[in-house]
């Protein structure tokens, strides 16, 4: 029974018109963001080239690197006097008034040793060298500075500027992200082409896409499939059948998840199929099951856990209520993958970031935690499962309705 | 499968709440029409529901061809239910429809195939398997209802309140229906439509605030109004004196005068002439708590 409802329910998420709005929304947002590759894949990096960014950030990120960035940045706010916090995510332009302005020239004559009033021309001396639009203004820390007194300094900093400052040491350690060298660039090119098989990247960097689709789109569809019934006065319909609570709750769940995979899996070609254009006579041995590596490991997880949640609150409420669940959730990982979003910081978040082909190294060393999250939003989505074919049971032997016909006639007081 | 093929109800509580739906209900149903009556509000649907394993009870026994009500399963194998608000899908055409309903009973491919094309010339709606369900009339929804009800050939078939709302011809129509399914089931009708009744049913019960105020065949409820039933033509003047007196049961406006049938339990004036008690008679005499104890 389960496999022709299965059908049948794959069948009733086809026809329906909030589907086929997620296709397209899915289409769009991998074409604005993605789209076809294979007229910009990465070549190997040739020596002497502008900048590496394109091939990744340093891994080994030491106290001295992180002190020169934050007081390279302390000291373009100052002379500009205007810092970008980010309280809730958001980036908030804050103003220091005068005393507080000076007490960060004095903090950054105590950490650098250059006087206030000669940061324009230090800013202008480095840019001559360097090029303003890749490359960020570092300033070498004063000779004798600990990395502890320097903490200290960034604290005061961070008390005026006030919350999402950029200069606590957890801020710092995860946004400080200095340009390869050749030799670095090199090394990164080739792990995307001998370990992880060129299309690994690619498909890395297409799950970071679409996980953040995948992480909110599939509620509109679930709300609306699990409140068919009720609005179309089915339920005591289905729930007089012979079909077993298990049989129905699983058999919708497994037909939506599989409709809402269709989609990403087909799209997760695109990446592959560019990679096996562009490397075409080369010597780059190709992952061609990457796609599907990825699409089951990275996002199916997703997937599962946002329709289960919405099958939960729908079933429990009778309402749209897994909508605004699902929102205020995806909102709140968004904010918190932001401080990862170059991969290899997964920890728990619903929509793991990796928004590069690159960084193969920063996901080897990640991949546990990753692993572990992707297998508790699997067993979320069970737990939630089953916790929906409970109620939907109970619901079917007439407990926990919320519109039977005596609760529609009770009368307000007013109305008595 | 057992043979039983009738349903026993004994000592049946429901609760909503604090409030009791159900109180102390004894009811013995068996194959053919059974007709279950009462005023909006009575508990007909709970009694339905709890019989469809859509509410469980709280008190008491409930036996459906043998198997206890507990067992949901099992029962709903048996039964077919036909809600209140029927409804189904809109944007579903009627065989689809019936195809997923039938899914969810469990019936193979090859049961569905063999057996919707029957069951939809059966309730006349053959012409009309790719019409979307909400393009339907109110009458072809009922029938389609009964269809779908009786997809997994029920022995039971349990039909809430199915005529309201359905045109004359289309109601005669639902009940020829009802009558042909019930030759080989039990069909339970509930209504607070007494024509219905009168018309298909041979085995009644009324229902009244959760409680069971009469249970026998349609001429033992007649046999209570026998020679109670009374007609006589009056003046509009003397009717409030004639209503709070008596049961009056129709009236019909005839210029100055009304043409009134009511129910005494003895001649009550020169004018008046007995006549033949129908059943709306009879439940209205019931309903008024005169007929309290005469009857099963």
């Amino acid at each position: 029974m389960f496999l022709r409802l299965f059908q049948k329910e794959c069948a009733q998420v086809g026809k329906s018109l909030i589907y086929w709005l997620y296709v397209v929304c899915l289409v769009v947002f991998f074409s604005s963001q993605m789209g076809s590759m294979k007229d910009n894949m990465l070549q190997p990096p040739e020596r002497g080239q502008d900048n590496y960014q394109a091939y990744g950030f340093k891994e080994d990120v030491t106290e001295q690197d992180l002190m020169r960035k934050a007081l390279g940045e302390l000291a373009w706010g100052y002379y500009y006097g205007s810092f970008t916090t980010y309280p809730v995510g958001y980036a908030k332009d804050v103003r220091l008034s005068e005393s507080e302005q000076e007490e960060v020239g004095r903090i950054i004559n105590e950490t650098t040793g250059i006087e206030p009033d000669k940061i324009e021309e230090h800013l202008a001396a480095y840019f001559e060298k360097h090029d303003v639009t890749t490359e960020p203004y570092l300033i070498e820390p004063k000779k004798g500075l600990t990395y502890e007194a320097f903490l200290n300094e960034m604290e005061k900093v961070t008390d005026m500027l006030g919350p999402g400052s950029s200069f606590t040491e957890e801020s710092l350690k995860s946004e400080t992200r200095l340009s390869l060298d050749y030799e670095g660039a090199v090394k990164a090119y080739e792990n995307l082409t001998d370990k992880d098989g060129y299309t690994g990247g690619y498909t890395r960097l297409f799950c970071d896409y679409m996980g953040i689709m995948a992480g909110i789109l599939p509620i509109f569809v679930v709300a609306t499939r699990m409140l068919r019934d009720r609005r179309a006065q089915m339920q005591d319909l289905i729930y007089a059948r012979r079909a077993s609570s298990a049989v129905i709750i699983t058999s919708r769940f497994a037909a939506m998840t599989v409709m809402m995979m269709a989609p990403i899996i087909i799209l997760s070609l695109v990446p592959t199929v560019d990679s096996m254009i562009f490397t075409k006579g080369s010597q780059i041995s190709l992952d061609y099951l990457a796609f599907l590596k990825y699409d089951f490991g990275w996002l199916l997880p997703t997937v599962l856990a946002v329709t289960a949640v919405g099958m939960f609150f729908t079933e429990l409420t009778d309402t749209a209520l897994g909508v605004l669940v699902q929102a205020a959730w995806w909102f709140i990982s968004l904010q918190i993958g932001v401080a990862g979003i170059y991969g290899g910081q997964y920890g728990w978040n619903l929509i793991p970031r990796h928004n590069t082909e690159m960084n193969y190294s920063g996901f080897k060393e990640g991949f546990t935690q990753l692993a572990m999250n992707r297998a508790f939003y699997t067993l979320l989505a069970a737990a939630l499962i089953a916790a929906t074919i409970w109620i939907y049971e109970k619901k079917r032997k007439g407990h926990l309705k919320r519109r039977g016909k005596i609760l529609r006639n009770r009368k307000k007081p007013t109305q008595a | 499968m057992s043979k039983n093929t009738e349903i026993v109800i004994r000592h049946l509580d429901k609760y909503y709440g604090k409030k009791q739906a159900l109180t102390d209900v004894n009811l013995t149903i068996h194959k053919g029409m059974f007709g279950l009556l009462g005023r909006n509000g009575a508990g007909k649907t709970t009694l339905m529901k709890v019989l469809a394993t859509l509410h469980e009870k709280q008190g008491g026994e409930v036996s459906i061809c043998g198997i206890p009500v507990e067992h949901a399963s099992a029962i709903r194998k048996i039964t077919g239910y036909l809600p209140q608000d029927f409804s189904m899908y809109p944007n579903m055409s009627v065989y689809e429809a019936m195809d997923y309903l039938g899914v969810l009973s469990g019936l193979t491919k090859e049961e569905r195939r063999k057996r919707i094309p029957g069951l939809l010339r059966q309730v006349n709606l053959q012409d009309n398997y790719r019409t979307k369900v909400k393009a339907l009339s109110g009458g072809m929804k009922r029938r389609l209802g009964i269809a779908q009800a009786i997809l997994h050939n029920p022995r039971v078939l349990i039909v809430d309140e199915p005529t309201a709302g359905l045109d004359p011809e289309e109601r005669v129509r639902f009940r020829n229906l009802l009558c042909e399914i019930a030759q080989e089931r039990i069909v339970i009708l509930s209504t607070h439509i007494v024509g219905d009744i009168e018309a298909t049913c041979e085995n009644i019960a009324v229902l009244d605030d959760g409680r069971i105020l009469f249970q026998g065949t349609v001429e033992e409820l007649l046999h209570m109004v026998e020679s109670k039933v009374y007609k006589a033509e009056i003046s509009k003047k003397e009717l409030p004196e004639l209503k709070q007196k008596y049961i009056v049961t129709s009236m019909l406006a005839l210029g100055n005068n009304v043409m009134v049938r009511f129910i005494a339990e003895k001649q009550p004036f020169a004018g008046a002439s007995l006549c033949e008690a129908g059943v709306e008679d009879a439940y209205m005499y019931l309903m008024q708590g005169r007929g309290e104890g005469t009857c099963s």
